[in-house]
């Protein structure tokens, strides 16, 4: 048994902290909610951004796709203020994270993630 | 499983593993086990077939009775003593009723008693893998790093993210010692093929779809790991009854509700598990009841410090090699565990972080003497920390004359506008703090550890500062920062109209929404330390660690105690 404890690269919240954080930049503040997971999905498997998606699972079915790790990291994120969703239909999402501090939160990770999270941003 | 069974990760752990069910089992007779009805104050009398006792009173099911089902909560909650045995006999129950009414909701479809049994047999076998304190062992051999690859293996392989017991269940119920067993001794109806049966319940406990040809039985996982699973089913209602916590849900309306239906799309066929739209009620119910049983036990701040202290614990058995393997994991118990620290108690895991010693730390959660909260971390406790921009007004004044005047606004430059503006506007009631938050997340022992350690240099340089004398170490601070209540995937399409067609709940009732915004204001992060320290150093010391002294914090003495 290796003792040593680790951790995932990017975590599920880290990947979508990083994505937000590039759309910030690009300002694009607002998402659609309902196509956020099937968008993410068409990602996990493309080799320049599959790194992003290291702790994040997706369950397809044969109409739906669904994942547990996306829904608790926007809970998360929305927990910690970086995201709202708009009442009353709460179909949008809006990023309340400020150029500065995206660009810090891009800063403190190597290129690789920063380029697939810039790839993965232009298609919201 | 094949592939999943050839990766050096899989075959590590499961030698580990069969070693100890080959312990459990070997000996273990079952001459004279007979069919039994067992009362239960959650499911009433429920009668349980001769092969299912011949599993549930063997050694490596009965190992579960000394395995409390709410980890170190009884501190808090003295009745909630019940343990994984009584979980899984009522998990048990509730597939046999869940099934037969679904079989008597259903027209057409029929669960046939082979599946029946298969899922039966998940049920019994789904916790088989947890160890001492349940959720909180797996918090620590699930990030070991031979644990991490073979989770990266199973997540590259069936694309599911399962909890660490999970997939110590799948490997127990695929090691040869188990089948073994099975085949030989356990009088299951249909022996015809161990294999592929042993293969469908791994499966099924850790949440992949079953294929029959190439249809999808999708109904079958979700019966034991879904949206609303009889492993919820069960934990909610024992759980809450245990504690004496007035949460419910309507179990009736939800098993009269609950079918099987045929989706067919494009050719492929699959048998989902849905509940009629009359009966998203209970579902509704299902999810409130979760949140608030996360929110009064499990995240409960009594019930918080004191898993963080046999975190410690355990952590300590790790580094003094007395915990060595996935089998010494299975093998202790909760209170052999403790036991241990009699026979090596002198001894110092953490020289780098001073002299606690394996002892103390047991003796401090034996006789319940628990650090108490020097400061809580929220949404609330922050002042509003956004900064006014005068700037942003005197822009969307710029931003409407141009759109009144029509000079010529780009489209795409005017989308960003609109975007940033109402980011702006719509944030002021936000209580922004993922700037602090973010480096928290997801820490190791290790990570925390060295939080935990930053604050004890503050303290430190505060205690000298006063010409105190600096009697605590850093095994009298901790840290807590727990995960959000996880409310599944309310997007997934388990709904059945009344004209057949699939919806999700969120159509009905929003429900990611709210239980979101609950969550955002429910959720709390701790720092607590023991009587050695003064807490209004140690709110000091947290100020400057966590929120690196850049934000106003709201007034904390009143409830907090300080």
């Amino acid at each position: 048994m290796n003792k040593e404890m680790i951790r995932p690269q990017i975590t599920a919240y880290e990947c979508m902290l990083l994505i937000f954080s590039e759309l910030v930049k690009k300002g694009k503040t607002l998402l659609r909610q309902d196509t956020l997971v099937s968008t993410l999905y068409e990602y996990r498997e493309n080799e320049a951004t599959e790194i992003l998606f290291e702790d994040i699972a997706f369950r397809k079915n044969l109409d739906t796709i669904t994942s547990v790790d996306v829904e608790d990291s926007l809970s998360r994120l929305q927990t910690f203020g970086a995201i709202g969703r708009l009442n009353p239909a709460y179909e949008k999402i809006v990023i309340y994270i400020s150029r500065e501090e995206a660009d810090n939160f891009l800063n403190s990770f190597a290129e690789q993630y920063k380029d697939a999270a810039d790839i993965v941003s232009e298609a919201f | 499983m094949k592939e999943l069974k050839d990766k050096s990760s899989y075959k590590q752990i499961a030698d580990d593993v069969n070693n100890f069910v080959k312990l459990k089992l070997d000996h273990f007779s079952i001459e004279g086990i007979e069919a039994k009805t067992i009362h239960d104050p959650i499911w009433g009398s429920t009668g349980y077939s001769e092969w299912e006792m011949q599993l549930i009173d063997s050694p490596l099911l009965q190992r579960l009775r000394n395995i409390s089902q709410v980890g170190l909560a009884v501190l808090t909650y003295p009745a909630a003593r019940h343990s994984r045995f009584e979980h899984t006999l009522g998990v048990a129950a509730a597939t046999k009723r869940l099934v037969d009414r679904i079989n008597t909701n259903c027209e057409k479809f029929k669960i046939e008693a082979d599946i029946k049994n298969k899922l039966v047999l998940a049920a019994i076998m789904h916790d088989a893998g947890h160890c001492f304190y349940s959720h909180l062992s797996e918090s620590i051999y699930g990030n070991l790093k031979d644990f991490s690859e073979l989770k990266n293996d199973i997540k590259k392989i069936y694309g599911v993210k399962p909890k660490a017991h999970e997939i110590l269940s799948l490997v127990i119920v695929n090691s040869d010692a188990f089948k073994k067993f099975f085949s030989e001794r356990v009088n299951y109806p249909n022996k015809s093929n161990i294999n592929r049966l042993c293969e469908d319940v791994g499966k099924i406990i850790i949440g992949v779809n079953i294929m029959d040809g190439e249809t999808i039985e999708s109904y079958q996982t979700s019966i034991i790991n879904g949206s609303f699973d009889v492993d919820k089913l069960d934990y909610i209602k024992r759980d809450s009854y245990t504690a004496g916590l007035a949460l419910d849900f309507d179990i009736e309306r939800l098993f009269t509700k609950i079918k099987v239906h045929t989706l067919s799309v494009d050719g492929q066929v699959e048998h989902r598990l849905v509940i009629q739209a009359n009966g998203v009620t209970a579902i509704e119910e299902l999810t409130f009841c979760k949140i608030m049983l996360f929110s009064y036990i499990y995240y409960h701040q009594k019930v918080l410090i004191t898993e963080d202290m046999i975190k410690d614990y355990v952590q300590a058995l790790l580094k003094l090699d007395i915990i060595n393997s996935y089998a010494d994991f299975l093998s202790f118990d909760e209170a052999s565990l403790l036991e241990l620290a009699q026979k090596q108690g002198d001894k110092k895991p953490f020289p780098m972080y001073g002299d606690i010693c394996l002892t103390q730390l047991a003796d401090n959660i034996r006789n319940r003497i628990l650090p108490k909260r020097c400061l809580e971390i929220s949404q609330s406790i922050v002042q509003n920390i956004i900064k006014e921009e005068p700037e942003k007004n005197i822009e969307l004044q710029r931003m409407l004359d141009a759109i009144r005047d029509n000079a010529g606004y780009d489209i795409k430059m005017l989308d960003a506008d609109i975007n940033n503006m109402i980011s702006y506007y719509t944030r002021s009631n936000e209580r922004y703090i993922a700037g602090f938050m973010s480096r928290f997340e997801s820490g190791t022992f290790d990570g925390i550890l060295k939080i935990r350690k930053q604050i004890y240099d503050v303290l430190v340089d505060i205690y000298q500062k006063n010409a105190l004398n600096v009697d605590f170490s850093v095994f009298d601070i901790y840290f807590v920062f727990p995960s959000v209540v996880s409310y599944g995937t309310p997007g997934e399409k388990n709904v059945l109209g009344r004209d057949g067609k699939l919806m999700s709940i969120n159509d009905f009732v929003k429900l990611e929404q709210w239980a979101s915004s609950f969550n955002a204001y429910k959720w709390r992060g701790y720092v607590y330390v023991t009587s050695k320290i003064n807490k209004e150093y140690a709110l000091e010391a947290c100020r400057t660690v966590i929120f690196e002294n850049k934000i106003e914090l709201n007034e904390l003495k009143s409830f907090l105690k300080i």
